[in-house]
């Protein structure tokens, strides 16, 4: 029984504690406890080294001691003061707060071929351009994007189907690169698109301004074609046609892709991967349905729990590891985005994924009516009569927009250190907030951290590969490294020190 | 299968935020109601109203884990008096320098 | 493995001198813009390899003030100026070099060697530091005259790219000195790029900050040691209390001033068992560093007393070489493995092998004759002895060497 008691404290010791936290990770193993530093470092240990560290016990000049020195979970009084390179990690890792919304997402249509059951926009006939962006609001939202003084931008058209739209994306990107000229940032275009409606001219445009291409391929052609009908039932044969054609004209990298999982997705996690391997990809991105649009109306036929979710990432994880090891790259995109947070200082770029949260912040959404929103799936919650996390209108300055009082209420719960069952959780300087699932699932944005399944599903992840760092064999850490690093297996001959 | 057990702290040792924060992480899985009667806080546990599998728990077995719980809670609750404000300070310096 | 001094007998030399030897041929073709600064007839030394031809006799003409006489015993009549005759060692100093003599003393030291891969600036020999293993053990004396020999120096140097160093002692000990000689350099000689070896403990003071923006030199980088992940361990090695403390201050200011900073480590029993926690130490505390130096230790100057704390064979280290390396490889910061012999190293760190012992420093032993890399490797260093030898020293068969590439690769 631990006393909170002045009398360990007033001893006479040659170390203080720094500001850490701890979580059990129940399983057999000796060092079954993970203690993290404000700065991200962290250390397994045992129940008895943790309490000898906090009872001030431990014995000076160990290797034991010397790491929690360098670590930053202890440091000496009247010797050296960590206080600098603790503060350096840390500004490393919020780095994204001081450039300005990167991430820029324009929603130039709503107007699609498909019928996913689990879209989360609204959907409008093919015919009709009632729901594209106007000229106008386009060149505001130009304007806005270069408000932001990141020197890095992507700009990234979604929909609907934004090809069906091209002429704006066209309208935009030309904008963009003129005013580009002066403006000299790294930008990056990209297009989350089904790949049904390309043309010559698209891809000749494409080239010439560096466009990437997003698409949804969620496994061989029955289950893609069953979770994405299209009137011609031929939604996986027009996308993988799509594929081929960026490739042949843009670059074997200029598409990616990402699974979108359903129900009857969690069945075939061996198929889906093998799909992706056949397809030439060298990046699977394995996303559960977020509680949006359609998908949460049709909850019933869509619907899985968050531990079913986490069942078939370990067994897909542990699959895609073992092709890796056999010489095919394929690396998981929130395990990799994950391994950067938790084996590196800097951020990671996810928006999602991030504390202060990285809506409004980070990201920016300008609807096709001119609504500007601090995320996509701040957006998507109209869909269910929400338009209360609105940031304001294109036309408005965006030093306005980002003092809407919608940022605020995001940030006053969207500061992970700061929230019940986050401020103690071991996990917090690799995980984020995210008031908007919260909100959406719970009506709540702050949320119960105990019912909430964001905390689930990054909290069992971020278990998981903690695991894996800690039992995975040679070959194991070879692979999680050779995605960490981009690079080949065969470029890695060695895993290096474990940490 | 339901039950309702009552566990007594002494609260100079876990004392009330310790055991709310105890409470408040095992939600999922115990209702626990905290009241204060003198020096002890008593913790009226039953299992969760959910169909997770709380059901199957116990009341052995949940005072296994609020005790674990508890420990886990007052030890965090020790960390954090040693380096109140070290956190602050940490931020605050570390912000700075970014001109933040 | 070329000294950097011989003795001449010198005559008619009034005061301390740098001269620019150079032979007739080169002098009469390029003249003055021999030399990448500010030179006249006067700094060079005319190497005269047959003093007593018709030609040469002419060439005493020439405004110069020194003949250097490779093939002399005396000096020779019809010139005033300083001669230089009768050296111990004929091969040390050749044209294109740098001297510096003074009176009262034989010894002729080369300040620059043409074609050498290892110049340097010499800055001082006194040192804020006492590092167990210092090859150069620091003097307490007056030396700022370095600052003015080496301002001169860079004038003579020849134009080019090759690398010159600034080294002591402690070279920030001369601070304005220091500053001059890098803002003249970024002036006369911008395309050699500078490296400056430093314990960075002095840069612990903000105010080098501005000095440094000012200068901006473009190709500047410092080489500033760190010994360990925590301060008992550095302090000791380096045998001064505070200087973790100071050196990482300086680290974070030379990264607010934007120069480049490579770290290195020299490899010992003091160092090695917690290479691979430095890695991640340096790793995620200065992810800014442009490179790490992993280097065997040199048998000179203070390293021989402290044979027994600093020892280890480097066979025992291969393993932490191998986790450190690739644990800072994987994570993109640039490694590479110095002044080892490569039979000693494991296969897997062939990517990183540098062969870099300094021309003038390194030789081979009798066991290196039939071996298949040597034409690769550092080598020894001069001062090397059979103590500091590891029992792993073998040659190498061009079969060995044939699994050591794939396995490398």
């Amino acid at each position: 029984m631990f006393k909170v008691a002045a009398a360990i404290l007033a001893r006479e010791v040659g170390y203080k504690l720094l500001p850490f936290r701890f979580l059990r990770l129940d399983d057999t193993s000796p060092k079954n406890l993970l203690i993290t530093a404000e700065t991200g470092e962290y250390l397994f240990v045992s129940e008895l080294q943790l309490r000898q560290l906090v009872g001030k016990q431990l014995e000076r000049g160990t290797p034991l001691y010397k790491n929690l020195l360098a670590r930053h979970f202890i440091y000496e009084p009247q010797r050296h003061n960590p206080i600098a390179e603790i503060a350096a990690q840390y500004r490393s890792r919020k780095e994204f707060l001081f450039g300005g919304p990167a991430l820029h997402l324009f929603v130039v249509t709503l107007r699609c071929n498909h019928t996913c059951q689990y879209c989360q926009v609204s959907r409008a006939p093919l015919g009709g351009s009632g729901h594209d962006m106007s000229p106008e609001h386009a060149s505001h939202a130009v304007n806005r994007l270069f408000e932001s003084p990141s020197p890095v931008l992507t700009v990234e058209f979604q929909g609907g189907e934004p090809l069906l739209a091209f002429d704006r994306i066209r309208q935009i990107v030309e904008e963009v690169a003129e005013r580009n000229e002066h403006e000299k940032r790294s930008i990056q275009f990209v297009i989350s698109s089904t790949l049904h409606h390309l043309t010559d001219e698209i891809l000749d445009f494409s080239k010439t301004h560096g466009i990437q291409f997003s698409t949804s391929l969620d496994g061989p052609a029955f289950l893609h074609n069953a979770n994405r009908p299209t009137p011609g039932k031929d939604a996986y044969e027009r996308t993988l046609k799509g594929i081929e054609w960026v490739r042949k004209r843009l670059g074997s990298d200029a598409a990616s892709a990402l699974t979108t999982l359903t129900a009857k997705s969690l069945q075939y996690p061996y198929a889906i991967i093998d799909e992706y391997v056949q397809q030439g990809f060298n990046s699977i991105a394995l996303r559960p349905l977020s509680p949006y649009g359609f998908a949460k109306k049709s909850s019933q036929r869509l619907d899985y729990s968050m531990a079913e979710y986490i069942d078939f990432y370990k067994t897909s994880l542990a699959y895609l590891i073992r092709i890796n090891q056999q010489g095919t790259y394929l690396s998981e995109g929130y395990t990799s985005l994950l391994l950067n947070n938790v084996l590196t200082p800097f951020s990671s770029g996810y928006v999602d994924l991030r504390s202060p949260v990285g809506a409004g912040v980070g990201t920016l959404l300008y609807n096709y009516d001119g609504d500007v929103y601090p995320s996509d799936e701040a957006r998507m919650l109209l869909e269910m009569g929400e338009d209360g996390l609105r940031l304001g209108y294109v036309t408005q300055p965006l030093q306005e927009l980002l003092r809407s009082p919608v940022i605020e209420l995001l940030l006053s719960a969207g500061v992970a250190e700061a929230l019940p069952g986050c401020s103690d959780c071991a996990l917090v300087p690799y995980c984020g907030a995210d008031p908007i699932e919260h909100f959406a699932r719970q009506g709540d944005l702050i949320g119960h951290r105990a019912f909430s399944t964001f905390c689930q599903k990054n909290s069992e992840l971020l278990t998981h590969l903690f695991r894996l760092l800690r039992d995975g064999d040679d070959d194991t850490q070879r692979v999680l490294l050779s995605w960490l690093a981009r690079r080949s297996l065969e470029d890695l001959p060695v895993a290096g020190y474990k940490g | 299968m339901t039950w309702a057990g009552t566990i007594v702290l002494d609260e100079s040792a876990y004392p009330l935020s310790v055991a709310q924060k105890a409470a408040y992480a095992l939600s999922s899985i115990l209702s626990i109601l905290i009241s204060r009667q003198g020096d002890a806080l008593y913790l009226v546990v039953t299992p969760a109203d959910l169909q997770n599998g709380a059901s199957h728990l116990s009341e052995a077995q949940a005072r296994v884990l609020i005790t674990r719980s508890l420990n886990d809670f007052a030890l965090r609750q020790q960390i954090q008096l040693e380096t109140s404000g070290l956190r602050e300070l940490l931020a605050g310096v570390a912000l700075r320098e970014a001109g933040v | 493995m070329l000294r950097l001094d011989t003795q001449f007998d010198i005559h008619n030399l009034p005061c301390t001198r740098l001269f620019k030897v150079i032979a007739p041929s080169e002098l009469i073709e390029k003249g003055t813009a021999v030399c990448a600064g500010d030179a006249s007839l006067s700094d060079f030394a005319l190497w005269l390899d047959e003093p007593e031809s018709d030609y040469s006799k002419q060439l005493l003409a020439l405004p110069v003030d020194c003949l250097l006489l490779p093939t002399s015993d005396t000096a020779i009549e019809g010139f005033d100026g300083t001669q230089l005759v009768n050296p111990n060692d004929s091969t040390i100093v050749q044209p294109g070099d740098v001297i510096v003599v003074s009176p009262g003393s034989r010894v002729v030291r080369v300040l620059y060697r043409r074609g050498s891969n290892s110049n340097l600036l010499f800055m001082t020999d006194r040192c804020n530091s006492l590092c167990l293993m210092c090859s150069q053990p620091p003097k307490d004396i007056d030396d700022l005259w370095h600052v003015e020999e080496n301002l001169r120096l860079i004038d003579l140097m020849d134009p080019g790219e090759e690398q010159i160093g600034i080294s002591g002692g402690e070279p920030t000990l001369y601070r304005e000195g220091l500053l001059e000689i890098i803002a003249k350099a970024k002036q006369i000689i911008p395309e050699k790029p500078l490296h400056l070896l430093s314990n960075g403990r002095l840069q612990s003071d903000p105010t080098w900050i501005a000095d440094l923006k000012a200068v901006a030199h473009p190709q500047l980088t410092w080489g500033i040691p760190l010994y360990a992940d925590n301060a008992d361990d550095h302090d000791h090695v380096v045998q001064a209390p505070g200087a973790f403390s100071e050196t990482l201050h300086g680290l974070y200011n030379l990264a607010r001033a934007n120069q480049r900073i490579e770290i290195r480590v020299v490899l010992s029993k003091l160092t090695a068992p917690r290479l691979p926690e430095l890695a991640h130490f340096i790793f995620r505390n200065m992810p800014f560093v442009q490179h790490i130096a992993l280097m065997g230790i040199e048998n000179m100057g203070l390293a021989k007393k402290h044979y027994d704390e600093l020892w280890i064979d480097p066979l025992d280290y291969q393993n932490e070489l191998n986790q450190a390396a690739y644990f800072l490889d994987v994570r993109g910061l640039p490694v590479s493995v110095y002044n080892l012999p490569l039979c000693v190293l494991e296969p897997s760190l062939y990517p990183f092998y540098r062969q870099s012992i300094s021309d003038w420093k390194n030789l081979f032993i009798e066991a290196c004759q039939d071996c298949a890399v040597v034409t690769q490797c550092a080598g020894f260093f001069k001062s090397h002895s059979s103590r500091w030898q590891s029992r792993g020293i073998h040659p190498i068969t061009a079969t060995e060497l044939g699994t050591y590439a794939r396995r490398a690769l």
